[in-house]
C-alpha cells in the first residue's frame, strides 16, 4: 500500500535508540504504534549497558504465553525480537543488571496482514473514527468510513455577501476514506435567535431568526468547502441534546434546513440524519425517529444515521436488537431500502464514565461480533467509536480507544483490522444462524467470488461437529487455524472462507418444539444429523437432556449439495417467567410472583426455591400443575431487612414421570417501603424506619463512611411522595445552578409511577409505556446558614406536559445543614410525575437515588446509590420498587 | 452444608449523629443455612458421635453412617443422609459446626431466640427415636445446656415426602455458640433420616 511505507517488513527492522533514554530499558520498532500490515514483525529491545542477561515473554490476548525468549548476558545495546504470524502480542522482558537489580519493560504489537486493496477495503461496510489519534493507524486497521466533525459557529456574516471573503482554511483534505461530515457546536450566534444559553465549546442550537437565511449560510459554506467535500454528510450530531431551540417541528426544520443548504450547494453529496445518540425510535421527551419522520425530514435525507450504545452488554443483545427494531421501523414507515449509517458505536475497557467497562479481550471480541451482526444485517456503514480518544475527559471515554496513549494496540485493535480484512467486500444481507441459544454461525457473501463465516459462542467453549469444506480458517486475531471437520467456538469468533461465491446453502424445515428431558422426538426428514451438544440424533430421533439450556438450536444435515436445517426451541416441562417483587395493601410483606406454564403431557409436582444471601432459604409447594396449565404462583418475602439489598436465585424445581427439572432465576432484591400519612398531616420521620444506603452500590468510590453516609425515609399522602434524606458529609459543596447542580453535592432522583407496568417496546404512551422522570435537589453551599437556598431540576421526562431542562417549583424542598449534616426535606406532588390523583396504597413507585458527593480539591465523580438507572447509563427498568403502604 | 458467605451475622455497628436516625433491622437475623450443595462429599466441618464417642460425620461405617445422596434432595442436588445400620443402645448423633452468637448489645432487654428450621423425611423412626437438638456453649466453648432444655427439640417422624419442622427457644444469657444436631435413641435398623435445607435464625433482645 502506498499509504504504507512505514509499516516495514520486519527484514528492515531497525532499532530506534534515543541518547536520553540510554540507561533504561525499552520496546521500539519502526511501525506506527507497532502496528504491522504484513505477516511477520519484530521490535527492538533496547538494554542498558550493565546488562547481564534476561528473559523476553511473548503471550496473546488471553495472557497465554506463546514464547519465552532468552536474552544472552553477552547481548550488547539491543536485542530483536522477531514476531512471526499474525496476531496479538504483549510482551514482557526483564533483564538482569551487572549489579543484581531486574529491570523491565513492556510493550504490545499487532501483525494485522496487509491492507485489503481499495477495490476490495472501500466495499467495505465497516468505519472506524480516528478521533485524536493518527489515520495511518485507521487505515491500517483496513477501515473504509472515517469520520469529520466540524463546525460553523464561528463563521462571519460576510459569508452571505455575493462575493464572501475567503474561507480561513480548507476542512476537508484528500483522504484514503469515505468520509462522513457531521456538523456540531451550534450555529452562529448572528443567525439565532437570541439566547443566553452558553456552552463550555461552540454555541447552542436554537432556531434561527431567518430560516432561508440559514439555508444560503449553509450553502454558502458547503460551497466555501467544495474542495474535497465528504461524499457523506451527517447533519448534526446528536442534535436532540443540543436544542435549546423550542419544538420538536422547529428542530426538524433547523436539521432539514442544513441538509437543504449542503444539497443545493453539493447536491452529490448523501445528506444523512439525524443522528441522534441512540436508535430512538419513539421518545415524548425529546425529537425521536416516528416523529421526524411524521415531521417530513426523511424526505430530505439520503439516509439514516445515528449512534448505537448500549450499557456495556453484549452484542447479541439489546444492541443488535434496536437495529432489528430499526429497520422493521423503516419497513413499516416505506423506506426498506433506506440506508443505515451508524457513526458511534463502542464498548469501553476503562472506568469512569457512564457505559459499564468489560475487559480489553471482551472489548476486542464485542468489536468483532458487533461489527459482524451488522454486516449481517446491512448497515451500510458501521463507524466503531473509536480509534484514539486521547483527551478524553476521564479514564471511561479513553478506554473507548483501540489503542493505548502511546499508540500501541489493545486486542481489540488487532481484532477489528482481521474483522474488517475478513468483511471488506460482503454484499447483501447475512444468514444468521443459532445453533444453539448461545451459538452464532454468520455466513456471508463477497464480491469477490468467496464467502466466509464467522461463529462463536457466547457462553464459552465448545465444539460442535461440522464438516464444512472451507479453504481458509482464522481465529479472532488472524492466526491461521487448522481444516477440520468440527468449529472449535468460544466468545471469540473464528472466521471460514469457502471457495464458492455462495456460502453454504440451507434449506430450512419449520420449527419444532421440543421438551427438554422428555421422549426423543421423530425427525421425519433428512438423515445423519449433526447436533450441537447436548443435543443428540440417533436413528432419526432426536434427544434433549434435561441439562439442555431453553432456547433456540439448529440441526444440520447434508442433503446432496444443500444443507437441510432443522429448528428445535428447547422449552423446559415447567416454563417459569421472571420473577417480580408485588406488595399489595394488607399483605404483611412483599411476595415473589412468577407465571408457570406447564408443557408436560402428565401432572407436574413443582417447588419453588428462594435462595437470598445473608437470608434464610424459602420454599413453596403448590400443587401439582396440570398438563398446559398456566398459573400464578407467590412466595411470601418474610422477615427481610428493610433497605438491604439481597441477591440469590428462584429456582423452579419440577417433577413429573420421574424426571425432574430445573430453572434458575436470579434474584437482586431491596424492600423499600412509604409509610402513609394521613391527609392534613405531615410524616412524623421519627416513625419512619430510616434505610441507609451508603454501602448499596457506591458510584466513583471508594466512599469511605465517615466521608460521606446517608439514609432515606419515605412517606406518601394525598399531597405527594415525601423523602427525607439524610446525609452526614464532611463538607457541603454546591456551587452550581441549574442543570449543572448534579455535578456537586445533590441528589438525582428517578421516579416512575408505572413501575408495575411491564415495559412495551411499542407503547408510543411514554417510555415504553411508562412515565419516567429525572429530578434534582440541591442546597446552594452557603456557610452561615442553616437553612440553604434549595434548588431543583427536571432533566428526564416522558411526559409531553412536564418539559425537560427546567426547575420544578411545585416540588416543595427543605435543605439544611447542622454540623455535617445534610438533610434534604423533599415533596414530589403527584402532579410532578405525571398523575392527577394519589397513588393507592400496595402501589410500587419506580425509584433510582443518586446522590453526588463533592469535595473541594476532588476530581471524579462519586456517589451513594439506592437502586440503578439515574447514574451510570439512564435507564429507568433498573429503577426499584418503594412500596406505598 | 452450604454455610453462608456470611455464616455469623453481627448486628452492623452503625455511627451515627443524633440527627440520623438508626438503621432500620427488622426480622430474625440469620446465623447459618445448610443446603448441603456443591461441598465435597466428606461433609466438610460436620461431625457424628456414637455414645461418648466422635469422629467427622462420614467416617463412621458402623453402626451408622454419614452421607450426601442425590436422590431425590427437597431442593438443588444433595441432602444428608443418616443411616442407621446396626442396632445399638448407645445414642447416636450427626452434628454441624459451632454456630457463634454475639452477646447481646449493651443494655439490651429481653430475651433472645433461636429459630430453627429444617426439611426431613424418614423411614423406620420409631416413636421418639430420632430427634433434633440444639446444644448451647458458653464463650470458653463449655456445655451449658440443650435449648429449651429438651433432649428432642423437635421429633421426626416418619414421611416418604419432605416435611418442614420448624422450633424456637429462649437462649441461656450466657450463650455464645450453638450446635445443631440430628440424635437417634432408638435400637431399631434400619433406619434412615435425610435432612436438607437447614437454617438457624436469631431473634435478638429487642428492648432497651
Amino acid at each position: 500500500m502506498k499509504y504504507f511505507a512505514l509499516f516495514a517488513s520486519v527484514l528492515a527492522l531497525t532499532v530506534l535508540v534515543s541518547a536520553s533514554a540510554a540507561a533504561s530499558l525499552s520496546f521500539s520498532s519502526d511501525a506506527k504504534g507497532n502496528i504491522f500490515t504484513d505477516t511477520t514483525g519484530g521490535l527492538g529491545l533496547r538494554l542498558p549497558k550493565t546488562s547481564a542477561g534476561g528473559e523476553i515473554t511473548l503471550r496473546d490476548e488471553s495472557g497465554r504465553v506463546l514464547q519465552t525468549i532468552s536474552i544472552p548476558a553477552e547481548a550488547a545495546d539491543s536485542f530483536s525480537v522477531v514476531l512471526s504470524g499474525k496476531g496479538y502480542y504483549a510482551l514482557d522482558a526483564a533483564v538482569k543488571l551487572a549489579d543484581g537489580s531486574i529491570v523491565k519493560a513492556t510493550a504490545t504489537a499487532a501483525i494485522v496482514g496487509p491492507v485489503p486493496p481499495d477495490s476490495l477495503r472501500m466495499q467495505s461496510r465497516l468505519g472506524l473514527w480516528t478521533v485524536q489519534g493518527d489515520p495511518d493507524l485507521v487505515l491500517a486497521a483496513g477501515a473504509r468510513w472515517n469520520r469529520r466533525m466540524i463546525s460553523i459557529h464561528t463563521l462571519p456574516e460576510s459569508i452571505l455577501d455575493p462575493e464572501p471573503p475567503p474561507p480561513e482554511k480548507l476542512l476537508f483534505k484528500p483522504s484514503p476514506f469515505d468520509q462522513v461530515g457531521v456538523m456540531s457546536f451550534g450555529l452562529p450566534r448572528w443567525i439565532m435567535e437570541p439566547t443566553d444559553k452558553k456552552k463550555s465549546f461552540g454555541n447552542p442550537l436554537t432556531k434561527p431568526v431567518d430560516w432561508d437565511k440559514l439555508k444560503r449560510l449553509v450553502a454558502a459554506w458547503t460551497r466555501q468547502q467544495s474542495e474535497n467535500f465528504p461524499g457523506y454528510f451527517e447533519i448534526y450530531n446528536e442534535p436532540e441534546w443540543q436544542w435549546t431551540g423550542g419544538t420538536n417541528a422547529e428542530l426538524v426544520r433547523v436539521l432539514a434546513t442544513l441538509a437543504d443548504g449542503i444539497k443545493e450547494a453539493h447536491p452529490q453529496t448523501k445528506v444523512l440524519g439525524p443522528g441522534f445518540s441512540s436508535i430512538r425510535i419513539k421518545d415524548p421527551a425529546r425529537l425521536d425517529l416516528v416523529t421526524a419522520n411524521e415531521l417530513g425530514l426523511f424526505d430530505h435525507l439520503d439516509g439514516l444515521v445515528v449512534h448505537a450504545y448500549v450499557d456495556g452488554t453484549p452484542p447479541e443483545a439489546e444492541f443488535i436488537q434496536r437495529v432489528v427494531e430499526l429497520k422493521q421501523f423503516l419497513s413499516d414507515i416505506g423506506r426498506p431500502n433506506f440506508p443505515i449509517h451508524i457513526t458511534e458505536f463502542g464498548w469501553t475497557s476503562g472506568k469512569g464514565t457512564w457505559q459499564k467497562p468489560v475487559d480489553e479481550l471482551t472489548q476486542a471480541r464485542y468489536a468483532v461480533r458487533s461489527l459482524t451482526l451488522l454486516a449481517a444485517l446491512g448497515v451500510e456503514n458501521a463507524t466503531y467509536f473509536c480509534l484514539h480518544f486521547k483527551a478524553a475527559p476521564n479514564p471511561g471515554e479513553r478506554g473507548f480507544s483501540l489503542v493505548h496513549d502511546d499508540s500501541t494496540p489493545k486486542p481489540s485493535f488487532t481484532s477489528y483490522a482481521n474483522v474488517a480484512r475478513w468483511l471488506a467486500g460482503v454484499k447483501g444481507l447475512g444468514t444468521w444462524l443459532h445453533l444453539t441459544p448461545t451459538t452464532h454461525l454468520i455466513l456471508l457473501e463477497k464480491t469477490d467470488g468467496t464467502s466466509v463465516a464467522v461463529a462463536w459462542d457466547t457462553a464459552g467453549e465448545r465444539i460442535i461437529g461440522l464438516p464444512l469444506a472451507t479453504t481458509r480458517r482464522e481465529d479472532m486475531m488472524g492466526r491461521t487455524l487448522p481444516a477440520a471437520d468440527d468449529l472449535a467456538l468460544s466468545p471469540s469468533p473464528i472466521f471460514l472462507e469457502f471457495a464458492r461465491a455462495q456460502s453454504p446453502a440451507i434449506d430450512m424445515l419449520p420449527s419444532i418444539d421440543v421438551m427438554r428431558g422428555g421422549d426423543d422426538v421423530t425427525l421425519t426428514r433428512g438423515r445423519d444429523w449433526i447436533a450441537p451438544a447436548p443435543l443428540h440424533v440417533r436413528d432419526a430421533h432426536l434427544g434433549v437432556p434435561a441439562s439442555a439450556a431453553n432456547g433456540d438450536y439448529l440441526l444440520l444435515a447434508r442433503d446432496g449439495d444443500h444443507w437441510l436445517g432443522q429448528p428445535v426451541r428447547v422449552i423446559p416441562p415447567l416454563e417459569a417467567s421472571a420473577p417480580v417483587l408485588e406488595w399489595s395493601a394488607g399483605q404483611p410483606a412483599p411476595l415473589l410472583a412468577t407465571t408457570v406454564v406447564s408443557h408436560a403431557t402428565g401432572p407436574v409436582t413443582t417447588r419453588l426455591a428462594v435462595t437470598l444471601d445473608d437470608s434464610r432459604d424459602r420454599f413453596l409447594n403448590p400443587p401439582v400443575v396440570q398438563p398446559g396449565e398456566t398459573r400464578r404462583l407467590t412466595l411470601p418475602l418474610d422477615g427481610l431487612v428493610t433497605g438491604k439489598r439481597y441477591r440469590g436465585t428462584l429456582v423452579v424445581d419440577s417433577r413429573h414421570e420421574g424426571r425432574r427439572d430445573e430453572i434458575s432465576r436470579p434474584l437482586d432484591l431491596t424492600v423499600l417501603a412509604a409509610a402513609p400519612v394521613p391527609r392534613g398531616s405531615a410524616p412524623d420521620w421519627n416513625k419512619i424506619p430510616a434505610v441507609d444506603f451508603s454501602d448499596w452500590d457506591q458510584f466513583g468510590g471508594p466512599i469511605a463512611r465517615e466521608d460521606c453516609s446517608a439514609t432515606v425515609q419515605a412517606a406518601h399522602g394525598s399531597d405527594g411522595l415525601y423523602l427525607r434524606v439524610v446525609v452526614r458529609d464532611d463538607e457541603h459543596l454546591q456551587t452550581q445552578t441549574g442543570e449543572h447542580i448534579w455535578s456537586q453535592d445533590s441528589i438525582q432522583i428517578g421516579l416512575d409511577p408505572d413501575h408495575q407496568k411491564t415495559w412495551e417496546a411499542n407503547d408510543l404512551f411514554g417510555l415504553k409505556g411508562h412515565r419516567v422522570f429525572e429530578y434534582g435537589v440541591a442546597g446552594a453551599s452557603d456557610d452561615k446558614a442553616s437553612v440553604l437556598s434549595p434548588m431543583t431540576w427536571r432533566w428526564i421526562s416522558y411526559t409531553d406536559t412536564l418539559p425537560v431542562g427546567v426547575p420544578e417549583p411545585r416540588i416543595r424542598l427543605k435543605v439544611t445543614r447542622e454540623g455535617d449534616v445534610t438533610t434534604y426535606d423533599i415533596l414530589f406532588p403527584w402532579s410532578v410525575m405525571g398523575l392527577d390523583r394519589p397513588m393507592p396504597a400496595g402501589s410500587g413507585v419506580g425509584i433510582a437515588l443518586s446522590l453526588a458527593d463533592a469535595d473541594t480539591g476532588k476530581k471524579g465523580r462519586r456517589a451513594l446509590r439506592l437502586f440503578n438507572g439515574v447514574s451510570e447509563g439512564k435507564d429507568p427498568e433498573k429503577f426499584g420498587p418503594l412500596w406505598l403502604r | 452444608m452450604k454455610p453462608s458467605a456470611r455464616l455469623f451475622l453481627f448486628p452492623l455497628a452503625l455511627v451515627f449523629t443524633a440527627a440520623i436516625p438508626a438503621f432500620a433491622q427488622t426480622g430474625p437475623e440469620l446465623l447459618a443455612k445448610y443446603n448441603f450443595e456443591n461441598i465435597p462429599a466428606y461433609v466438610p466441618d460436620w461431625g457424628a458421635g456414637h455414645g461418648s464417642t466422635y469422629k467427622p460425620a462420614t467416617g463412621w461405617k458402623t453402626p451408622f453412617k454419614v452421607s450426601l445422596d442425590s436422590g431425590n434432595p427437597h431442593a438443588g442436588a444433595n441432602a444428608l443422609r443418616f443411616d442407621l445400620l446396626e442396632s445399638s443402645e448407645k445414642e447416636k448423633l450427626v452434628h454441624g459446626p459451632a454456630i457463634k452468637i454475639a452477646a447481646p448489645a449493651d443494655g439490651a432487654i429481653g430475651e433472645r431466640k433461636l429459630l430453627v428450621r429444617l426439611f426431613v423425611r424418614a423411614s423406620g423412626v420409631t416413636g421418639k427415636g430420632v430427634g433434633i437438638r440444639v446444644l448451647e456453649r458458653d464463650e470458653k466453648n463449655a456445655s451449658i445446656r440443650l435449648l429449651e432444655n429438651k433432649n428432642s427439640l423437635i421429633p421426626v417422624s416418619n414421611s416418604a415426602d419432605w416435611v418442614e419442622l420448624q422450633a424456637e427457644g429462649v437462649l441461656h444469657s450466657r450463650t455464645r455458640s450453638v450446635t445443631f444436631m440430628v440424635v437417634a435413641y432408638q435400637s431399631e435398623v434400619p433406619a434412615t433420616v435425610w435432612i436438607d435445607d437447614v437454617s438457624v435464625e436469631l431473634v435478638p433482645a429487642s428492648g432497651r
